[in-house]
């Protein structure tokens, strides 16, 4: 079965605002694919898009098509909290919730209605070990999330994603709040979870995405300008103004 | 000049004056509550006066003031008691004329349970035609007694003879409704078997009565004789006695205690004498019961018209009319809702009420007449706003990124709603509650007409199912205040207790203010938000 993330001619308006037009992108399975641009082009919009995340917004229109499983996500029989739990995202700012650091992996099972309480823990700790951070808060799962570093807390977010077994996981800038050795270990654990996941990054960094994805696509005022292999993308870009931005003339 | 002003140093000065105002006149306030309230309970010494024309009066000082418009002289404010006496309980005396003043040792002060406090001196026991003399340490076994009556008396009177009476009451409805019934056999068996236990009890209430006439013949057996100032002399019952004291030769120490055990009383016991004696422990104890109730109704109420307003619907002339109509309510005058609660919750509710369920007691009404309940609810709907806005502002402080957490893990509204919103906005929610709480405490005006009366008969809470009454009328403090101190029959020896009834209010609505924000308090530690 393809899960692959396929857009079709998706365009976005907020407002009487286009913020997206006429994009066209095939995700790639099991690989890193990084989205980037300047500020204000449209990037975590198109992220959000995925997810269905932009529902939230009022006043948002949304045309074209997005594919997943080979079906229109945007179709009217679709169930949306279905998507997001197939689709998991991480966001800018940590953002666990003020509970206790097990009660926030435990989170997404519960609400998904998994109710056998060994069953809740064990899924616990091996996300939390997936994620580097049983050993850092073995003996203090049942303190508030709110005492962990930045670092630490985004690394919780991420294994509050993926303690529901997502399919793809969004990422939207995890490490623009955090310094660079918490920002290290989050690279870390993505390159981990490529072997299991789609993972979708956006970010402002453009040597973060050169180090971790395989595929890039670069967005300029909310239109696609180019897209494909990491390597090529950032050695021999084939549009103009890719060159531009990725040798810093502006963004 | 204008330099100074752009410092904006004088307007720190202005603003700093402000609430330098603001909490002065908060300190007076209380300051003025607790000196004119607290010190009713200190039992004071006892002046003998003698006066020019030959005369001789005896009470407590309880004030001395310069006459108007004429230079040093002063005129003194006495309290005589002894109301059967003289009529009544004050008496002003003109310095000028009085000749000397004293401090009798052995005049005393004597609580009764009619008639307020007696002044004067103890002659004896009265036996038949002699006087048995008496010394102040004798009585304390009589009065021992007296009070051991006393309990007796009011054990027979409320427990037992209430009981038959609750039983006669509930075996009458029984009765009312098998009557109207169609004539059958069973029916007409069980009222013959509901006539039977009827006759029984009311033995049972012939034997209680006439056990109270012995015991109230028995209580006015032992007297005593007390010498007024004047001369004369008064015969006493010592039934009528509660305490009886000697404040010219206590202690600082002894007075402190007497003081201590007056103020328990005052908060413990119930009220005597058309509520000028006493304590007012139904009152609180309704004014607390009304409160919590009252919360009971008003937060669910409250919270949910708040999510509606804040997540369910967007802003649209609708809520945006709801909006501005919720905020309007908290100034309609609050009398107002108490003629819609008796309309609509005592009338309508209360009247269907007793249609459908106490039919056989009408036209008596249950519900369908003032109770703790639609009190309670009239004040719900008056303080229905404060909770709305307080929700509303605890909801919109959520942040936007932890509900979006929750989305982004496939929860839905109601999920995020019930997991995340209103956990993180329940401070939020009870500072609503708290504030709710201080207006509902303080109210009175639509309780006058939904409920509140003068002398309860008994609490809503007691010890025949179903334990909890809600349609029984009850006291509260504010209405108590009003009531002891312009509506009592000895205006001016009860007004020391507006201001100690006052107090009381104060205090209890700061014991049930601080208990909602140490509770709050815990929980705002609990949701602290990321510092990120």
């Amino acid at each position: 079965m393809n899960n692959n993330i396929i857009i079709k001619n998706l365009s976005l308006t907020y407002g009487n605002k286009q913020v997206l037009e006429n994009i066209n992108q095939q995700i790639e399975e099991k690989k890193i694919t990084a989205i980037i641009g300047p500020s204000g082009c449209g990037k975590s919009t198109l992220l959000r898009c995925i997810n269905r995340m932009n529902d939230l917004i009022p006043e948002t229109r949304v045309e074209g098509e997005i594919l997943f499983h080979e079906k229109n996500i945007y179709a009217h029989d679709i169930d949306v909290t279905e998507i997001r739990r197939k689709i998991g995202m991480v966001f800018q700012k940590p953002n666990p919730f003020p509970k206790s650091i097990f009660d926030n992996v435990a989170y997404g099972l519960r609400i998904n209605g998994t109710k056998d309480k060994k069953k809740v823990s064990e899924t616990v700790e091996t996300t939390l070990h997936d994620c580097g951070l049983l050993k850092e808060v073995k003996d203090r799962l049942y303190t508030s999330a709110m005492e962990l570093s930045g670092g630490q807390q985004q690394r919780l977010c991420i294994a509050r994603a993926l303690a529901i077994e997502p399919e793809i996981i969004l990422m939207d800038e995890p490490c623009s709040a955090l310094d660079p050795s918490s920002t290290f270990k989050i690279e870390e654990l993505m390159m981990k979870l490529k072997k299991r996941y789609t993972v979708i990054i956006v970010t402002h960094n453009m040597q973060q995405a050169a180090r971790v994805s395989d595929t890039t696509g670069f967005l300029y005022l909310g239109k696609l300008i180019e897209y494909g292999n990491t390597k090529k993308l950032f050695i021999k870009p084939k549009e103009k103004l890719t060159e531009n931005y990725i040798s810093g003339n502006f963004g | 000049m204008k330099k100074t002003f752009n410092t904006g140093n004088p307007y720190i000065w202005l603003s700093g004056g402000t609430l330098t105002i603001s909490l002065l006149m908060i300190f007076g306030l209380v300051a003025l509550i607790m000196f004119k309230g607290l010190g009713i309970f200190w039992p004071h010494n006892i002046t003998m006066l003698m006066l020019n024309d030959n005369s001789v009066v005896l009470g407590e000082i309880s004030k001395v003031e310069p006459i108007p418009n004429l230079k040093d002289s002063y005129r003194t404010k006495l309290k005589v008691g002894n109301r059967d006496v003289y009529g009544m309980d004050f008496r002003w005396v003109d310095n000028s004329s009085i000749l000397s003043q004293d401090f009798p040792t052995t005049a005393l002060t004597i609580e009764r349970r009619e008639w307020g406090n007696m002044y004067g001196f103890l002659k004896g026991m009265k036996h038949d035609n002699r006087i048995e003399s008496l010394s102040l340490a004798d009585m304390k076994p009589l009065l021992k007694e007296s009070k051991a009556l006393y309990k007796s008396i009011r054990h027979i009177e409320k427990k037992e003879i209430g009981k038959i009476n609750h039983k006669m009451e509930k075996y009458r409805l029984a009765l009312k409704s098998l009557e109207r019934k169609l004539p059958s056999d069973s029916t007409l068996k069980n009222i013959a078997s509901i006539k039977v236990k009827v006759e029984e009890l009311e033995k049972q209430y012939t034997e209680k009565v006439d056990n109270l006439t012995n015991l109230y013949a028995s209580a006015k057996e032992k007297k005593v004789v007390i010498q007024l100032a004047d001369g004369s002399e008064e015969i006493l019952p010592i039934f009528q006695i509660i305490r009886i004291y000697d404040p010219n030769q206590m202690g600082v120490y002894a007075k402190s205690s007497f003081y201590v055990l007056k103020f328990w009383e005052f908060i413990s016991a119930e009220p005597r004498e058309a509520n000028t004696e006493g304590g007012v422990f139904p009152a609180i104890f309704g004014t607390v019961t009304m409160v919590l109730i009252m919360s009971l109704a008003v937060t669910p109420l409250g919270v949910l018209t708040a999510v509606f307003l804040r997540e369910y619907t967007s802003d649209n002339i609708f809520s945006r009319i709801v909006r501005i109509s919720v905020n309007n309510l908290a100034g309609v005058p609050s009398i107002v809702f108490g003629v819609f609660g008796l309309g609509f919750f005592i009338y309508f509710i209360g009247g269907g009420i007793d249609k459908l369920f106490y039919s056989e007691a009408l036209p008596t009404p249950t519900f369908g007449t003032g109770g703790i309940l639609w009190a309670s609810l009239t004040l719900a709907l008056l303080t229905v706003p404060v909770v709305v806005v307080a929700t509303e502002e605890g909801i919109s402080s959520v942040p936007k990124s932890l509900k979006e957490a929750s989305y982004g893990l496939g929860a839905t509204k109601f999920e995020t709603l019930w997991k995340v919103v209103l956990p993180q906005a329940t401070p939020g929610i009870l500072t609503g509650m708290i504030l709710a709480m201080a207006r509902a405490a303080g109210e009175v005006a639509p309780l006058m007409i939904t409920g509140v009366v003068k002398l309860a008969p008994s609490l809503p809470l007691d010890s025949y199912s179903p334990f909890i009454h809600l349609e029984r009328k009850f006291m509260h403090l504010g209405f108590h205040i009003y009531d002891v101190g312009f509506q009592s029959p000895n205006v001016e020896a009860a007004l020391p207790m507006v201001y100690t009834t006052t107090l009381i209010l104060i205090f209890t609505v700061l014991a049930l203010n601080l208990v909602a924000i140490i509770v709050r308090n815990k929980l705002r530690t609990k949701y602290v938000t990321s510092a990120l």
